[in-house]
């Protein structure tokens, strides 16, 4: 006979024609592009954050303001003193430095001239204080209590802001790894309940896999083989989406970054991660489906 | 046949004290026994609703009984894993009463499901498929779609499908209900033929002809309870 027979891929499950697909096609392409986001904004914070932290020294100046009609040298002094032990008592605090008045000289000369005598003007007392290597040193709070024992000395204000800076990238940072495993628990329980309401249509069939003695793994593969087709190329559509996305956002910020943000950098890892977003949410999705066919089989059949 | 009685055979199925109800109804069947041997052959009888589908559910493994022990292949189905079910449903062939056929697939799709799910070569599945479909003489729509294939087509797929594994166990619910004359001559041929190769057969049938002129022994199912006729003797089929 001439029939030939059309090669045999069939899968007995019309997993093509279900319903759910579109739906697990949006989800998929919107959580991936979601993820895309979060992870790329993620990592942008970390870079700046990175940038921010190469600003700061391991060193930062105090500030001592004089006071008006600040003139027993005693009293100013005993200030002096109450600061710098204040500081001294820090452990993450090396050494501190009074800033000497020849120092202080040299440093105004610029714009005093050579000729003042600067121990008539009232200028502020500098202290110099170094950090121990690597230390953990909580500036806000610092400062806070600073400003208590002490509200007429105050912490260099650049370190302040970075500092500030740092903290809000690093909630910042909460907030988008919150996202990222909110953006998967999603995609894990719709891929899931789109499978569970799935097996309950095909039930008919399924039973009839049964009887002829498939294996759970025989129908969970079917399963698994749909769940990297979509996950793979809705995944490909919601990353595709996401670059879009920064490259827009690149151009309307191209002027900001250079000034305010410093340089606006994902590494070439970041950018692997990115690319290959399709393939982990194939992965994941091929995984999941596989999985709650298992896990429902046993369960209900 | 079932004749001959090897002393230590075990029984290819063996049910005890079995009940089958469906929810809260009431018993469908009650505390029954039935042993079969290997290479035996039966007719299973009984009204409409007597219960013949849910027993011979029970021997494909496709429901488990309300209580008492079913054993097939020597192994109890209360205790099997699923996937050593899976493993015994492979040597057991069914026919449906109602064919349960994979709609939306080919004949030769259908037909090729039990070799599949085992992961025969492509290959083998192909040659066994035409060599089976040839026989019932379907080769010709192998390609089309069973959907729109004829009742009596659809049993002869459906049949194909039942016996493509070489099954140690054939069951058929009501096989020769909604068939021509000689196709189910041709059934019933087929069925004898598997079983002097060794396969144990179940039949399920309203066919009093049929029961008349083979020689086999009968089960019949009435009031929740089963009974077992002898075979009839030759007589009656010779007249
Ligand atoms: N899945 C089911 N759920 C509820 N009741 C069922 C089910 N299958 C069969 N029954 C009931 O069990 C009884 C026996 O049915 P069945 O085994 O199909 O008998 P037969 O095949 O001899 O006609 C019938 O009363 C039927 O209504
Ligand atoms: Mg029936």
């Amino acid at each position: 006979m001439q029939n030939k027979i059309k090669l045999n891929h069939v899968s007995e499950l019309p997993l093509k024609k279900d319903q759910a697909n579109l739906f697990l096609e949006a989800v998929t392409a919107v959580m991936v592009f979601l993820f895309s986001i979060a992870l790329a904004g993620y990592m942008l914070v970390d870079s700046m954050a990175k940038n921010w932290q190469n600003g700061i020294s391991g060193t930062l100046t105090v500030q001592i303001m004089p006071l008006p009609g600040d003139t027993d040298s005693q009293e100013k002094s005993l200030r002096l003193n109450k600061v710098i032990t204040f500081f001294e008592n820090q452990p993450a605090v090396e050494s501190v430095i009074l800033i000497s008045e020849t120092q202080k000289e040299r440093l105004m000369s610029p714009w005093l001239g050579q000729d003042v005598d600067i121990s008539a003007l009232p200028l502020p007392e500098l202290l110099d204080v170094h950090l121990k290597q690597g230390a953990d040193f909580d500036y806000e709070k610092a400062a806070q209590a600073l400003k208590e024992i002490a509200p007429f000395a105050s912490i260099d204000n650049h370190n302040v802001w970075l500092h500030r800076l740092l903290d809000l990238a690093s909630s910042i940072q909460t907030l988008a790894l919150s996202v990222l495993w909110m953006v998967l628990a999603v995609g894990v329980f719709s891929i899931f309940y789109a499978v569970c309401t799935s097996l309950g249509i095909h039930g008919q069939i399924i039973e009839i896999l049964h009887i002829m003695g498939a294996k759970d793994d025989y129908i969970a593969r079917q399963y698994a083989r749909r769940g990297f087709l979509i996950g793979l190329i809705s995944g490909a559509i919601g990353t595709a989406a996401a670059l879009s996305a920064f490259w827009w956002l690149h151009h309307s910020a191209v002027y900001l970054s250079a000034g305010l943000l410093g340089s606006l950098d994902i590494s070439s890892g970041g950018w692997l991660l990115l690319l290959s977003l399709p393939l982990w949410a194939a992965l994941l999705s091929t995984a999941t489906s596989y999985w709650a066919v298992r896990r429902t089989l046993r369960k209900i059949m | 046949m079932a004749a001959d009685r090897n002393a230590g055979t075990e029984p290819v199925v063996d049910m005890q004290n079995v009940s089958i109800r469906y929810g809260t109804d009431p018993e469908v069947l009650s505390d029954i026994r039935l042993s079969l041997e290997k290479g035996s052959f039966h007719f299973l009888t009984g009204k409409s609703g007597a219960g013949k589908t849910s027993l011979l559910s029970m021997m494909y493994l496709a429901l488990k009984p309300s209580s008492g022990t079913v054993t097939v292949f020597g192994t109890n189905i209360g205790f099997a894993s699923r996937d050593a079910m899976a493993l015994m449903r492979r040597r057991i062939g069914v026919v449906f009463q109602d064919f349960r056929l994979l709609e939306h697939l080919s004949a030769y799709d259908n037909v090729a499901v039990p070799l599949k799910v085992r992961g025969m070569k492509e290959s083998e599945i192909e040659k066994r498929v035409r060599e089976l479909l040839r026989w019932v003489e379907l080769e010709s729509s192998m390609n089309k779609i069973c959907s729109t294939l004829s009742g009596g087509e659809k049993q002869r797929v459906a049949i194909a499908r039942a016996v493509i594994n070489r099954p140690e166990i054939l069951l058929a619910d009501e096989p020769t209900g909604n068939v021509d004359d000689d196709i189910a001559q041709k059934l019933m041929k087929l069925f004898v033929e598997m079983n002097r190769l060794g396969t144990t057969v179940v039949i399920a049938t309203h066919s009093q002809e049929l029961i008349n002129q083979y020689n086999y022994p009968r089960i019949h199912l009435e009031n929740k309870s089963l009974k077992v006729f002898p075979a009839l003797r030759r007589l009656s089929n010779a007249e």
